[in-house]
């Protein structure tokens, strides 16, 4: 059978590319705002349920998608600004600061919307079937949009003067706001920009799994360890990580079994993090 | 950093903590109430885990996989006292041995990082763990954990001051390591910039370990208490959500590099956490949102606080 280690590896390519998306959000706040944000699964969370809301209000399946990642990007803002920004400086409270945060959106959305099990509508419909390859065509769109907003973010952070001007606040803060750079608004934008990202990543991966309230540790935990065993703030690092990530993840579940497969992708990530303290691509 | 040396004038101090323990021995059994017991004798093993938490801040080791050593005692005793009958004192003693030998085996991996990536390192080391041991069901009973761990008495009161006792024992080894002894200036140069305690001459790389070390087996302490005086133990033990989460979120609370910060904290955090059950479907809800306005408020920790507090009652009253 040459066809089960090609479906193997397209498994862990596609959930791989997902992943990425995941840790970008995630990424780009820890490395331009410098803290590490475990409201990130919350921001997951709260795009999966907001675009199932969207959806059942009857608003189409790419409309409610776009909107849920604009209402997260404007959450994110608000909550940034209130609780994040005045104690910006104390990092291992932003830490839990945040985390609390991750459990209120959690229990928001419980009693709100209720603790079973609910499924999200798809972008696309089907089964792709190929040469003994089987694969749902949610799952290649959601790998190939991920890819896409990928290079689309790090082409804007790369070329666009706002993109510059993030740059600039990573490197030196102190000096952009000498530069004449709003640092905060920096960091504002840059908060909205990760948590909108987040929902993007949680609107196309979660109509592949299902919705309920503690959906989001998961891709918080996963999304941290590929942030920082790709190298923080290494958006193709991230990209690889995951990309590494999901394959192990597919070829242990296959070949040992599937409870071994996450494990052994943590493994990795430790060992990669261990023999590279600087992260795989970092510097 | 503060010192609470610092903060207090050492008898003020000491008569507050001494009235504080007083009103720990004797109220608490004095009112009968189960249920107020539970919730103290919790407290109590939180906030050895949250100290041994705090140890490791003392030298700049974030750790956001702690669960992991509870876990991992937690796991030893059940396993010693059910597979190997021991008697649950020996199996105590045995599953903190092997948690601070683990925890001095992972310092020749984990010193090599710092900081942010020594937390997620550590924090990845416990979601293995616990994957693992959700994994292994023929051992471990898998989701469903073991049960019938042996007790150290079955009687309300007897958990209590076992727990207390215990809890104090820790409180006072770890307050007078950290604050009193020869090594609390170490700790102090080293936290504060390693590079320039190196250059002092301080083996920077031996302090460490020695906090390592030490959180290690005193989160074995907790996690081996909390087996046998629940007698059952789940993943949950080892996960990093909720157990990690808990320690650090009691550890910041409180006030870290403290000791005692963190040990009000586990207190307190026990306490709202039951405290909340009344409406059982707003809890975690609540819980949360009263953690996140203390954290926002009072962002040294409540500790810092308390004590200002504490000496200007007594600067009234002597006055």
């Amino acid at each position: 059978m040459v066809e089960v280690p090609l479906q193997v590896v397209l498994n862990g390519l596609t959930i791989g590319a997902i992943y990425g998306l995941m840790a970008i959000g995630l990424s780009l706040i820890f490395s331009v705002v410098g803290i590490a944000n475990s409201a990130h699964g919350g921001f997951y969370l709260l795009g999966a349920y907001l675009c199932y809301l969207f959806q059942m209000i009857g608003l189409s399946v790419p409309l409610a998608m776009m909107l849920a990642i604009i209402c997260v990007g404007v959450i994110g803002v608000v909550v940034y600004r209130l609780t994040i920004h005045p104690i910006l400086s104390l990092h291992a409270n932003v830490l839990i600061l945040t985390f609390l945060l991750a459990i209120v959106f959690e229990q928001i959305i419980r009693i709100t919307i209720g603790p079973d099990y609910k499924n999200l509508q798809p972008l696309v419909t089907g089964v792709f079937e190929s040469g003994g390859v089987v694969m749902s065509n949610q799952r290649i769109t959601a790998a190939i949009l991920s890819i896409i907003l990928v290079a689309l973010l790090s082409q804007f952070i790369r070329r666009s003067r706002l993109g510059k001007a993030i740059r600039m606040t990573t490197q030196d803060g102190e000096a952009a706001q000498l530069l004449g750079i709003d640092v905060t608004f920096i960091y504002v934008l840059t908060f909205g920009l990760g948590t909108a990202l987040t929902a993007g990543s949680a609107v196309l991966a979660a109509p592949l799994f299902t919705l309920y309230p503690a959906m989001g540790w998961l891709p918080f935990i996963l999304s941290f360890f590929i942030t920082i065993s790709g190298g923080l703030g290494s958006v193709a690092g991230a990209l690889v990580m995951g990309v590494i990530f999901g394959l192990t993840d597919a070829f242990v579940s296959y070949y040992i079994a599937p409870t071994w497969g996450l494990i052994a992708a943590f493994l990795l990530t430790l060992i990669v993090l261990i023999v590279r303290p600087q992260g795989l691509l970092g510097r | 950093m503060l010192r609470l040396k610092s903060l207090a004038t050492l008898s003020s101090f000491k008569i507050t903590g001494l009235i504080l323990i007083i009103i720990m021995v004797v109220v608490p059994p004095a009112l009968r109430d189960p249920y107020l017991l539970h919730i103290l004798t919790l407290g109590s093993i939180y906030a050895i885990f949250a100290m041994s938490w705090d140890i490791l801040m003392y030298t700049n080791q974030l750790s956001l996989g702690h669960s992991f050593f509870f876990g991992l005692a937690a796991y030893s005793t059940a396993l010693f006292n059910s597979s190997l009958r021991m008697h649950p004192i020996l199996a105590i003693i045995a599953a903190v041995a092997i948690t601070a030998i683990v925890g001095l085996g992972l310092s020749i991996p984990f010193f090599k990082l710092r900081g942010a990536y020594y937390a997620l390192g550590m924090a990845g080391l416990a979601k293995i763990a616990t994957l693992t041991v959700t994994a292994y069901s023929d051992i471990t009973g898998g989701e469903e954990g073991i049960r019938g761990i042996t007790p150290l008495t079955t009687d309300h009161v007897g958990n209590y001051y076992i727990a207390l006792a215990t809890m104090l024992a820790s409180l006072i080894f770890l307050y007078y390591t950290a604050e009193h002894s020869r090594f609390s200036l170490i700790f102090r140069a080293v936290r504060d910039d390693e590079v320039a305690a190196k250059c002092l001459g301080i083996v920077v790389h031996k302090y460490r370990l020695l906090c390592l070390v030490l959180g290690s087996a005193f989160a074995g302490l907790g996690g081996a208490v909390y087996a046998t005086y629940l007698t059952i133990v789940n993943p949950n033990a080892m996960a990093i959500i909720p157990t990690t989460a808990l320690v650090v979120t009691m550890g910041m609370v409180g006030g870290v590099t403290t000791i005692i910060g963190p040990a009000l904290g586990a207190y307190l955090i026990v306490f709202l956490d039951s405290f909340f059950r009344v409406a059982e479907n707003i809890r975690l809800l609540a819980y949360a949102l009263t953690a996140t306005l203390i954290l926002l408020l009072l962002p040294g920790g409540i500790i810092r606080y308390a004590i200002k507090a504490a000496n200007y009652l007594i600067r009234e009253v002597r006055s």
